[in-house]
């Protein structure tokens, strides 16, 4: 077993570094203070071609696969949470539903100015009433003539409120139910009837944008179906095991940078005549979130390497992503006790990346979904 | 005009220690392009995009797991790359400076040659000058600012660290340099035997006798 990386990877990962530190970690508390993610650092990725990094080249992309596109939002994730989940949601789950089902049209009108960041994608499959039951949709899509007219409310919806394009899963025949009454849409942002909602105002990842989008009989012309009509569960399934994967390169990033904040404070902190690092009870929690990311890196770049090899990884995505969204959130939880009364204070890096780790175990499927998804495909496939 | 950068890999600091009862590095993790090559690299770049027909090609004198250092070179734009296999840390600043004039009298002595000017390959920032000298060059120039300086040909510059800004590659770049094909020549085939001999680096206690 080989588990070194290409020369190609260990690049992509110092030059991904250094964009990191030069541009994304020092505006990362403005970033958080102000609740935005400033377009100037999007372009500036934009400019070195990070948007396009899991694509072909054929659409402007990298052809990195998703071992590079991990090594990106790992690296990514130490500089600053929003930005790492605002590029995420674009690519993982928004360029990649057009890239994984579209026509090749779609792919050039789309996803090449997706890959050159000209344009930014949402994916809005969340309502009110359908978070983990996402299969349980109101948002509806009414063919009439060449055209569909959207209807409904999404909501949680990640880059939403500053997106060109919208990927919109609709029932567009309520009968069938979610496998066979879903498709997946195409919606420019700037079409008649589309609405940007409330953003909501939230407790990590504050820069990243999230609002309530609404669709008021939005005219969708039938070549933005992306696949087949009544297959669009199946492409948000798809779209959602890279998410899962890529969301815990993040996850793993942001465990390092936490390690890392931690370590700095253990070793200038002195209490009872010698740094804190040299107490017992401290070096107990470093070498728990050390042995943590001996852990996720393992699994990440396996499931990473496993996909890029052509395999099914809907159960290994699963796993990673309910190990290394609670690894974060062990690993956050120990640097706050590791920096003290410090660690409660706003000022404090270890402060926002305990906010910021939280969501994690929510979004793009809860941790109780993973298990389920996990528990149902041992049962049906067998353990190994 | 032909440019030719010369670049180096040193140890990795941050994860190496110095062994006081040997009296030398314990090197650990691979070695990496040190902060004044990435501004010999960046001078190289801003060289080819304000002259017309430029190639550019980058020299390192290492060993076969230096090749990712050499790699990042293109990475930054340069069309070529050259690696010299030889023992670097055995040899002594001469010998360095004449096989790198020598891979250059094979590879096609460039019109200009831009290296760091501070300790080039540990040579105490003698090579660029050794280097010109060994290749009939008439002029030497220590840069800050690459773009105020007039590329006229037989020149050697010589790069301060931290005299640019140097860019981050993109990604199209990196992906591209990882499999483009690197030019190997082997340092005993550069200088015969005789040729090779050099000044020892001895340890004081043999100095001492």
């Amino acid at each position: 077993m080989d588990f070194t990386f290409t020369p190609e990877q260990q690049m992509l990962r110092e030059m991904v570094k250094k964009f990191t530190e030069k541009e994304a970690r020092p505006l990362a508390k403005k970033i958080d203070q102000e609740a935005k993610v400033p377009m100037e650092l999007w372009k500036k990725a934009a400019e070195l071609g990070l948007m396009g990094i899991a694509f072909p080249e054929n659409y402007g992309g990298a052809g990195a696969g998703e071992m590079g596109y991990c090594i990106m939002l790992e690296e990514l994730a130490q500089g600053d949470a929003s930005f790492t989940v605002m590029l995420g949601a674009h690519i993982s789950i928004g360029a990649m539903s057009i890239y994984l089902d579209g026509t090749e049209e779609q792919k050039q009108k789309y996803l090449t100015k997706m890959c050159s960041g000209e344009y930014i994608a949402a994916f809005a499959l969340t309502e009110a009433n359908a978070g983990s039951d996402a299969a349980n949709i109101e948002t509806n899509a009414a063919l009439k003539g060449d055209e569909y007219i959207l209807n409904g409310t999404k909501f949680y919806i990640t880059n939403g409120g500053i997106a060109d394009v919208v990927i919109v899963f609709a029932v567009t025949d309520k009968s069938l139910g979610a496998h066979g009454g879903v498709t997946a849409f195409i919606v420019e942002t700037k079409t008649p009837g589309f609405k940007v909602g409330k953003e909501l105002d939230k407790m990590g990842i504050r820069g990243s944008n999230t609002v309530e989008l609404i669709f008021e009989n939005v005219r969708i012309p039938k070549a933005n179906i992306i696949g087949k009509v009544g297959e669009g569960f199946k492409t948000a399934m798809k779209a959602l095991d890279r998410g899962r994967l890529s969301l815990s390169a993040g996850c793993l990033g942001g465990t390092k940078r936490a390690l890392e904040l931690s370590l700095n404070h253990a070793k200038q902190r002195i209490q009872f005549g010698k740094p804190i690092a040299e107490h017992q009870a401290i070096q107990w929690m470093i070498a728990d979130t050390t042995a943590d990311i001996f852990a996720m890196e393992s699994m990440v770049y396996r499931a990473a390497w496993a996909h890029d090899q052509g395999m099914r990884i809907t159960r290994e995505s699963a796993i990673v992503k309910m190990y290394c969204s609670e690894a974060l959130d062990r690993a956050v939880d120990r640097g706050v006790q590791i920096h003290g009364g410090m660690g409660f204070i706003r000022e404090c890096d270890i402060e926002r990346a305990y906010r910021d780790a939280r969501i994690n175990r929510i979004f793009e499927g809860t941790n109780e979904i993973q298990r389920l998804v996990i528990a149902r495909d041992v049962l049906t496939k067998g353990a190994y | 005009m032909n440019v030719v950068a010369l670049i180096k890999a040193v140890p990795d600091l941050t994860q190496s220690r110095y062994s006081k009862s040997e009296m030398k590095l314990q090197e650990k993790g691979p070695r990496l392009m040190p902060p004044v090559s990435e501004n010999v690299l960046e001078a190289v770049r801003q060289i080819k995009e304000s002259n017309q027909n430029v190639s550019t090609r980058a020299l390192l004198l290492g060993n076969q797991a230096e090749d990712i250092v050499l790699r990042k070179a293109l990475a930054f734009g340069l069309d070529q790359a050259c690696l010299i296999l030889g023992d670097v840390d055995a040899y002594d600043p001469y010998l360095k400076s004449r096989l790198i004039a020598k891979a250059l009298e094979k590879l096609g002595v460039p019109d200009v040659l831009v290296v760091g000017s501070d300790s080039g390959f540990g040579s105490g920032g003698q090579l660029g000058i050794r280097v010109a000298e060994l290749l009939g060059f008439e002029d030497a120039e220590t840069v800050g600012d690459i773009a105020s300086a007039s590329p006229s040909v037989r020149k050697v510059f010589l790069v301060e660290q931290g005299a640019n800004q140097p860019r981050i590659p993109n990604i199209m770049a990196v992906m591209k340099a990882g499999s483009k094909e690197l030019l190997t020549l082997k340092a005993e085939e550069l200088l015969t035997g005789e040729e090779f001999k050099s000044v020892q680096i001895i340890s004081r206690e043999e100095w001492l006798g």
